[in-house]
């Protein structure tokens, strides 16, 4: 785990459902509960204002109408011998009430006050009020104002805008709203009762209605739904924390659970590759997501199953390859002989050679032996390519070269019959380069030809090697029919023959320098006086120091033969 | 490292080799020829910035030798000295034709 991990703020994720589901049903809540509440209010109102309708109508029916037309008529009768009812009502209050004062105190006046306020005490209204309406003076007088509290006396002015009233002024007043100290927001409205335009009496019979009622109702609505809403969103947000708990956040928890385990057991499987089941029956239940984490955990745990299978067959694979190898290696040092302690009984030469392939096996072969008492055959060849392949083709090589120089013939002849048999089949384009030599024993007389190979190296009369740049033909097994030369030379008594692959004049050190075959014919010439065994060890140790330790892809081979005479 | 350029015209195919050609780079080319030797008639190596080819790589120029044997034929330019001795040693002069 990486450092930044540290700095996030982590948060489980039933928390974090809770979070969102709680938020988010509180919004909604308070949401639903305000426009609930709004339509509550406005529906309450209406019912209302239906309803003050109706109360008024139905006390009318109660009432003698005769008898309260009477006073309606009486009332606008005394209304009209008043000149300036607001002056007088401001300035002689008691003369103003005292021309009423036989209205009120009629018996029909009480009977029917008594009347309406009965009616009125069985509803929710604050006061009954018969009153006639002067538009165009701007005030009520009362006739009537039935309540039990602060009664108004008959012909009591009451002001009022009636500029939004238009119309007929007894049919179409529309109720309004006051402000009342005790009451608060009062709604008055009400039903004409008795009109005469003739006279212009217009009266009303209105109800106040405590309207603040409905806001107080409406208040004790929002606080009632909203701890009904809490309760219930308690439960419900509980609800989802257990559900998501359960459905979700458990089953993940397992699986990462697992998953930690699988990757602790990181170290137990590098090292012996067991199976694991960690992931099986991971999931039981129905969550679409989960199921498919839970597969795809258990395929990856498969998959990595069967990697660790595949590996365990390479691994064995390998092991088999590497003893065929082995064995191959062992073969391939076989066919290239080592008796060199068998050419004693020859006291005219001694020779020593070594092959070191660059892979466990290689193309590069290095061969000698007897043709008859007197003639030697060398051989030094090397093919093309490195390996298995290269391998296989060197041993066919090389028993085809002894085979046929075991027949008689001179190196020319040879090459020219082995290339015909290596190349008549070749679909690889394979190639070897061969040198073949024949030493007469007892002349140091060598017959030899060259088939693409390196040049051999001869000690002259004075015993200094030099490289003899030989006649080359084609390299073998790459076009069939093609001729190759012989030539000769003596080697001088006491003197030396070199034969070698291109591995050691290619030897690279780090700066990807050659040896070169100028500093090989240098080192060479710093030991003539060791045996051949020595001087091939001189070389490869040569070859060692210059190489640096860098790699080296090519095979090495030498071949030294020294002719006593 | 080996670069391969090729410049083909018509039935012409020019192949520049700027770099060694052995073991590790070979194969490259002797794919990369697999792909393009159909139906060229002349084909000509340049080896002027070739500095060294070992037994690997002559047996790709061996093989598109021996193809364009049968469908036209190969020339090999501007060897430097060090690759045209490796030539001579190995006697593929005999079977290339280098100018």
């Amino acid at each position: 785990m990486n450092n930044n991990s540290k700095k996030k703020k982590t948060m489980s994720m039933a928390h974090r459902a809770v979070i969102i589901s709680v938020t988010s049903s509180v919004f909604l809540v308070a949401v639903c509960i305000l426009v609930s509440a709004l339509f509550f209010q406005r529906e309450a109102i209406k019912i209302y204002e239906g309803m003050e309708t109706s109360l008024t109508r139905s006390a009318l029916v109660e009432v003698d109408e005769k008898a309260l037309n009477e006073l309606i008529i009486k009332t606008s009768e005394v209304v009209k011998t008043i000149d300036d009812p607001v002056s007088m009502r401001e300035t002689s209050e008691e003369e103003y009430f005292a021309k009423f004062e036989e209205i009120q105190n009629s018996d029909e006046y009480k009977k029917i006050w008594e009347q309406l306020n009965n009616t009125r005490r069985a509803t929710i209204s604050t006061a009954y009020c018969l009153s006639l309406i002067y538009p165009d003076r701007g005030y009520w007088v009362y006739v009537f104002d039935a309540s039990d509290s602060n009664v108004q006396r008959c012909g009591e002015l009451l002001f009022d805008d009636f500029s939004a009233l238009s119309g007929h002024p007894g049919m179409d007043y529309v109720g309004n709203v006051t402000f009342s100290q005790k009451y608060g927001r009062v709604r008055t409205d009400g039903v004409a009762v008795y009109t005469d335009d003739e006279n212009g009496i217009y009266s009303y019979l209105t109800a106040d209605i405590p309207v603040s009622e409905a806001y107080k109702k409406v208040q004790l609505f929002i606080l009632q739904t909203s701890i009904a809403a809490a309760i219930i969103l308690a439960v419900t947000c509980f609800g989802v924390f257990m559900a998501v708990n359960r459905t979700a956040v458990k089953p993940i928890d397992v699986m990462a659970a697992k998953a930690e385990d699988f990757v602790s057991l990181y170290e137990e499987r590098y090292d012996t590759h067991v199976s694991t089941d960690i992931f099986q029956d991971i999931y039981s239940g129905h969550v679409k997501e989960l199921i498919k984490l839970s597969i795809s955990l258990r395929s990856m745990e498969l998959e990595m199953n069967s990697y660790l299978k595949d590996i365990d067959r390479l691994v064995s694979e390998k092991a088999r390859i590497g003893t065929e190898l082995d064995i191959a290696t062992k073969i391939q040092i076989g066919t290239m002989p080592r008796n060199f302690s068998d050419f004693d009984k020859y006291p005219q030469i001694e020779l020593y050679g070594d092959c070191k392939p660059a892979k466990e096996v290689g193309g590069d072969f290095y061969d000698f032996f007897m043709l008859d008492e007197d003639h030697l055959c060398l051989v030094m060849a090397d093919v093309s390519g490195k390996g298995i392949p290269a391998a296989l083709y060197m041993m066919v090589c090389k028993i085809a070269l002894m085979t046929r120089a075991e027949q008689g013939g001179t190196p020319s002849e040879i090459l020219t019959y082995v290339n015909n048999r290596l190349s008549a089949n070749n679909s690889v384009d394979m190639f070897v380069t061969v040198w073949i030599g024949i030493l007469s024993l007892s002349t140091g007389h060598v017959v030899a030809a060259n088939a693409g190979h390196e040049y051999p190296v001869v000690t002259d009369e004075n015993g200094n090697y030099v490289l003899m740049k030989d006649k080359h033909g084609f390299v073998l097994g790459g076009m069939e029919g093609l001729k190759y030369k012989d030539y000769e030379f003596d080697i001088p008594k006491g003197g030396r023959l070199f034969l070698y692959t291109d591995g050691v004049p290619e030897t690279q050190n780090k700066k990807e320098e050659f040896y070169g075959t100028e500093r090989m014919v240098e080192t060479l010439n710093r030991c003539r006086d060791l045996d051949t065994k020595s001087t091939i060890k001189q070389i490869q140790g040569a070859l060692l120091d210059f190489s640096e330790g860098a790699e080296q892809f090519d095979d090495t081979t030498l071949l030294n033969v020294w002719y006593k005479g | 490292m080996l670069n391969i350029n090729k410049t083909q015209a018509d039935k012409n195919l020019v192949i520049s080799l700027e770099g060694r050609l052995d073991t590790m780079t070979a194969p490259d080319l002797e794919s990369q020829l697999q792909a393009s030797l159909a139906g060229v008639e002349h084909l000509s190596f340049d080896l002027a910035k070739l500095e060294y080819i070992s037994s690997a790589g002559l047996r790709v120029l061996l093989s598109a030798q021996k193809t364009m044997n049968k469908q036209g034929d190969m020339v090999v330019k501007n060897a430097t000295e060090e690759v045209k001795e490796i030539f001579e040693v190995t006697g593929f002069t005999d079977i290339l034709t280098i100018e």
